[in-house]
């Protein structure tokens, strides 16, 4: 086990910000904080860097406690974007990257690697007041992985970002993740936690609702989405056992059932009316999941 | 200490490369060396002077006084037989008069240095005249010796001499050079420090930076950075003063002030030398302490008050109270540590105050320095990362 978060709160003055969370993440998984805003995701992050004091519980990365004296090993970026404004791309990225114990020679080589591959070499000497705030973004995510940190963590790396510049970084994060760190990310972007994470904690007002292997948790919850496309009526399938709703769209049907036993006394039952041209079992929707945790829609 | 020399180095050079700082260090520097050729820069302007060739027109005996006397006042006017530029002529010798005339008018002081030595000539005519021996008249030109005394103010009823009190205009213009720069440079280097404590956190840049260093070692590494950055541009002043000094021919000007060295110059000039750094350090420190409470930049002034006000009031107390030093208010005040690296060396320069209270003054800086730090460094640390808009707020937040 890399990280292990055990019992964390904390609570600042009346409000509690983060509310016993207990999280394992495995080394070299992509691990996927999902949560709407104030659902107390930056202060759990902050938490993690010692950037702030839990009010109880433990935080332990390879059984140690964590501390200046690891911090070479582990990248942040921030939610709160910012650099220096007045410093050159270069001066800012390799001060952060001495700081995280590299050489400048070491740092530079990595520097011009990242430049390239974000596609922005020409900005290395510009004041970073002069970048777009896109290309800042860039910047930022590279100061915090350019020391190929084990344990990287990524405050809504997406955030702000146009799809082609999204994509490009996704792809750096597998990158990272393929040669071996250890990844851990938040966004409210349901669709890129599906993607990227293998595992996922899902956050609600400081409140841990679900976390573990997403295919495992979308496993455990039971639930499964039917769709159905056919000429025939099939209004009679909301009343057969294990139906939770059902929703028409013209020939197509949208059913929900409380567990996939359901599914084939449902397909036996329309293949005897006639031919449909699709019958398809779905997991349920991370979505799905968390309405029926919280007893909302997300966010 | 990797981590800090690594702050440190950055806001050193960025600092020591700063635009700001080669202009203020060039133009104090400039500002010396005009000072200290200002009598030949005065020349330049008043170039008349050197050439008036004065005819005279009287007799020997007259001359045989009047030329010497004008010689030693004005080394600017030449004495010649003819072909003068202008004419001065003995209208009547008892009593003495005479008539000056012109090719085009001459400057002031060679019309006062010529009317000073027609009076000396007309005093040694008069005492001639008196048929006076050599001993009566050197009599005359004696000067009376008299004693100035003033009251011991010890209830003994005794008098001591009043020139002992007398303040030495070199260490005079010591101290005031060391008390201007200390404000000068306090105000540039906490209004640069607070800026840039607080511009790192509203970028929000600090929130990587604190995740791989901590915040105090990144502060303490900030604010010596600066501080080190003053005291180079104070060595970079005090050196370019004494290579201006090295370089000029200063006798005449220290003549003309009357500046001469005594017995309390050495010690005025390493005291005011170990006071201007320690009251860098503190006032930077304060500074570094106030500038972290600061998240909007708008903010800055107000937070910086403090400083302004205090070092305001330490350094008019410094300019002004030449004449109540030996007052018990001023010997309060330095005491005071905002105070004391303003107040101590006037103590020192009009009391001669000896060296205990100066050593307390410097144990007093030292402690309040220390305290300041671990302050700035614990209020740093609690609000590095806090958005609170004033500095109440943020104090409210500190004390949770």
């Amino acid at each position: 086990m890399t990280l292990e978060i055990t019992n964390i709160t904390k609570v600042f003055g009346e409000q509690t910000a983060v509310d016993s969370i207990n999280i394992n993440v495995p080394a070299g998984s992509m691990y996927g904080f999902l949560g709407g805003n104030g659902a107390g995701k930056t202060t759990t992050f902050r938490m993690i860097l010692k950037l702030l004091t839990p009010t109880s519980g433990t935080i332990l990365y390879n059984n140690e406690t964590i501390g200046y004296h690891m911090t070479n090993k582990i990248g942040y970026l921030p939610e709160e974007r910012g650099l220096h404004p007045k410093l050159k791309v270069s001066e800012q990225v390799l001060y952060l990257a001495e700081l995280k114990g590299m050489s400048k020679k070491e740092a530079n080589k990595a520097l011009d690697y990242w430049l390239e591959r974000f596609k922005v070499t020409e900005n290395k000497f510009k004041k970073i007041e002069k970048l777009s705030k896109g290309n800042q973004q860039k910047i930022q995510l590279i100061a915090s992985i350019i020391h190929n940190p084990e344990l990287i963590i990524l405050d809504e790396p997406f955030s702000g970002l146009d799809p082609i510049n999204v994509e490009m970084l996704k792809d750096a994060v597998k990158e990272l993740n393929a040669q071996g760190s250890t990844i851990i990310f938040s966004t409210h972007r349901m669709e890129h936690v599906e993607e990227l994470c293998e595992e996922l904690c899902i956050l609600d007002r400081g409140k841990q609702i679900v976390s573990g292997n997403i295919d495992q948790i979308k496993k455990d919850f039971g639930q499964k989405e039917i769709i159905i496309e056919g000429e025939h009526d099939i209004s009679f399938v909301k009343d057969m056992p294990g139906v939770l709703e059902m929703k028409q769209i013209r020939n197509k049907s949208v059913i929900k059932i409380a567990e996939e036993k359901y599914a084939e006394d449902i397909y036996n039952r329309i293949t005897d009316i006639g031919y449909f041209k699709r019958f398809q079992v779905n997991e349920p929707s991370l979505n799905d999941i968390f309405i029926a945790k919280v007893g909302r829609d997300y966010e | 200490m990797n981590k800090f020399m690594t702050t440190f180095n950055l806001t050193f050079f960025s600092k020591l490369k700063a635009k700001s700082f080669l202009v203020t260090t060039l133009i104090i520097i400039a500002g010396m060396f005009i000072a200290f050729n200002l009598d030949k820069i005065i020349g330049l302007f008043d170039s008349e002077d050197d050439a008036l060739m004065l005819q005279v027109d009287a007799d020997e005996s007259f001359l045989s006084v009047f030329e010497p006397t004008l010689q030693s006042y004005d080394e600017t006017i030449e004495l010649v037989e003819a072909d003068g530029n202008a004419t001065l002529e003995v209208v009547n010798t008892e009593p003495l008069e005479a008539e000056m005339r012109m090719d085009e008018e001459i400057s002031t002081s060679q019309e006062q240095n010529i009317q000073l030595a027609l009076n000396e000539t007309n005093r040694a005519y008069v005492l001639q005249s008196l048929e006076l021996s050599q001993e009566e008249i050197a009599q005359v030109y004696e000067e009376v010796p008299v004693e100035f005394l003033v009251a011991a103010g010890d209830d003994s009823g005794e008098f001591e001499a009043a020139g002992a009190d007398d303040t030495n205009v070199l260490n005079m213009i010591i101290f005031y050079f060391s008390v201007i720069l200390m404000f000068i440079i306090i105000l540039n280097y906490a209004s640069q420090i607070a800026t840039e404590i607080a511009n790192e956190k509203s970028s929000r840049v600090i929130e990587m930076i604190v995740s791989s260093i901590r915040p105090t070692q990144h502060l303490m590494a900030k604010v010596f950075a600066m501080i080190s950055v003053s005291v180079i541009q104070v060595g970079l002043i005090t050196a370019g003063g004494l290579i201006a000094f090295y370089f000029s021919d200063t006798t005449a000007l220290l003549e003309q002030f009357g500046l001469e060295t005594n017995d309390q110059t050495l010690k005025i000039v390493i005291y005011c030398i170990i006071y201007v750094i320690l009251g860098l350090i503190l006032y930077l420190s304060v500074a570094a302490m106030l500038g972290s409470f600061i998240n909007r930049m708008e903010d800055l002034q107000q937070g910086l008050m403090p400083v302004t006000f205090l070092s305001m009031i330490g350094y008019f107390i410094a300019l002004g109270g030449m004449s109540f030093a030996d007052n018990i208010a001023v010997t309060i005040t330095s005491y005071f540590p905002f105070f004391t690296p303003f107040v101590m060396p006037l103590r020192l320069l009009v009391n001669d105050t000896g060296h205990t209270p100066m050593l307390i003054g410097i144990a007093i800086m030292t402690a309040t320095i220390i305290i300041t730090l671990l302050l700035a460094g614990f209020v740093y640390k609690r609000s590095v990362l806090s958005t609170e808009s004033g500095i109440i707020k943020n104090l409210k937040r500190i004390r949770k």
